[in-house]
């Protein structure tokens, strides 16, 4: 008599379809939030390719050349007052480096060569004069924290560039080779009716 | 007799059955399409592993040496390029400061690829059945002379329309990963090869490119 009083209906059609509904629910929340990540990976493939990595050297090496001469606005103290969000009067965070800012004219026709060849996004402003190219080669401080700040706050770079940014660290600590500048370069592939853009960075040691 | 009839023993009723049945159809349905189309992202991802492997080797190859050692000269020894057929054959001579010469050799033989129709009369005067052969690549670098073979990724292989032809019965082999493209310049002091791959599902998009500057 005293088995008789348990509960043992089992349940109803629609308890198990409230259930149900509940559990996918769930899945298409936790779902939604884990497929971003593989579209998180698969831009990230831009991010520091060898290619990249070995123009942005060139790069490098051209911006340390000794006859590249940085003009005031890429000096360490302008860019580092630059990144003062609080004065717009003090500058930019940055400088756009250009081949116009080498003295030997073989070192500039080479530094033009270069930007074609390894595909670095380049603005001609419409005409063939090379000496109008602005390539999208930025110079900043070493340590990237203000200028990832700067670049949030302010803009004027494009979404790749500031996504890139963000996965970068801020390299808070000094460089080992005691480089005070980095250079971030951003690539416009279009070879072989390619169509995308790549990213990559160094630092630079380069006196003031 | 009492005890027993207080059980729960009615079982579920045809449309009960019937409702799970469909639900369970439905999840294994949507299971089944995602899960085939991650197996189809993941033989993908392979394929550029593979391919990012070997370019990368190469790659980093043949930097370290440039950078390492030090381009001095270099000097394109041959280039000929078939912009009918796609074939390729080029090699390139670079002096370093240590004095070493490193040659990088670049070979590409290609079947008539997909798009050959043997019922197409221009496109056999163009590519005359009997001058076809398989896919054959291959990339050598290394002191000159002694250079090693760097072999592509074999990522799978078919067959292309020419039937009977000098291949074979079943046509030539066409591989799935093929060069594409060879370019080699040397301009204003700046030496610049590239090696553009191509894959039924990656396109054209990699390739190996080496850019360094000519006695820097």
């Amino acid at each position: 008599m005293k088995k008789g009083k348990l509960n043992n209906k089992g349940f109803v059609l629609v308890e198990t379809l409230i259930v149900s509904v509940f559990i996918v629910s769930i899945l298409a929340v936790l779902y939604n939030n884990f497929y971003p990540l593989m579209g998180e990976y698969e831009k990230r493939e831009v991010f520091d390719d060898i290619d990249g990595k070995y123009a942005t050297y060139w790069v490098k090496r051209v911006i340390q050349h000794e006859s590249t001469i940085l003009p005031a606005e890429c000096d360490l103290t302008r860019l580092t007052e630059g990144c003062d969000l609080s004065d717009p009067s003090k500058g930019l965070c940055y400088c756009k480096f250009n081949c116009e800012m080498i003295g030997t004219e073989s070192m500039k026709a080479m530094c033009h060569q270069l930007i074609k060849k390894t595909q670095i996004k380049n603005d001609t402003r419409g005409t063939a004069d090379v000496s109008d190219d602005i390539p999208e080669i930025y110079l900043t401080t070493y340590n990237l924290e203000k200028f990832k700040n700067y670049v949030d706050e302010k803009g004027g770079i494009s979404g790749g560039m500031q996504r890139y940014l963000k996965f970068l660290p801020n390299y808070r600590w000094d460089s080992l080779n005691n480089a005070k500048y980095r250079v971030v370069v951003e690539f416009y592939r279009t070879k072989d009716d390619n169509d995308y853009l790549a990213y990559s960075t160094f630092e630079v040691k380069k006196d003031e | 007799m009492s005890k027993i009839k207080k059980l729960n023993n009615k079982g579920m009723t045809a449309v009960e059955v019937l409702v799970c049945f469909v639900l369970v159809v439905i999840i294994s349905v949507s299971m089944y399409t995602t899960v085939s189309s991650y197996q189809n992202k993941q033989q993908i991802e392979g394929f550029k592993e593979k391919i990012f492997t070997y370019k990368n080797l190469l790659t980093k190859e043949i930097n370290d040496d440039l950078i390492k050692d030090g381009l001095v000269s270099a000097k394109i020894l041959n280039f000929n390029r078939n912009n009918v057929t796609g074939d390729a054959d080029a090699s390139i001579e670079m002096v370093m400061r240590n004095g070493q010469k490193k040659c990088l050799i670049v070979k590409s033989n290609k079947a008539y690829d997909y798009f050959w129709d043997p019922y197409d009369a221009d496109m056999v005067s163009k590519l005359p059945p009997n001058e076809d052969k398989n896919d054959e690549f291959l990339i050598s670098y290394g002191v000159c002379g002694e250079e090693t073979e760097y072999p592509i990724p074999d990522l799978g292989e078919s067959y292309n329309a020419n039937l009977g032809g000098p291949c074979g019965a079943n046509g030539c082999v066409i591989k799935d990963l093929r060069i594409n493209n060879v370019d080699m310049t040397i301009e204003n002091s700046l030496l610049n090869i590239y090696i553009g791959f191509y894959h039924p599902d990656l396109g054209t998009r990699y390739g190996i490119d080496i850019v360094c500057p000519v006695n820097f």
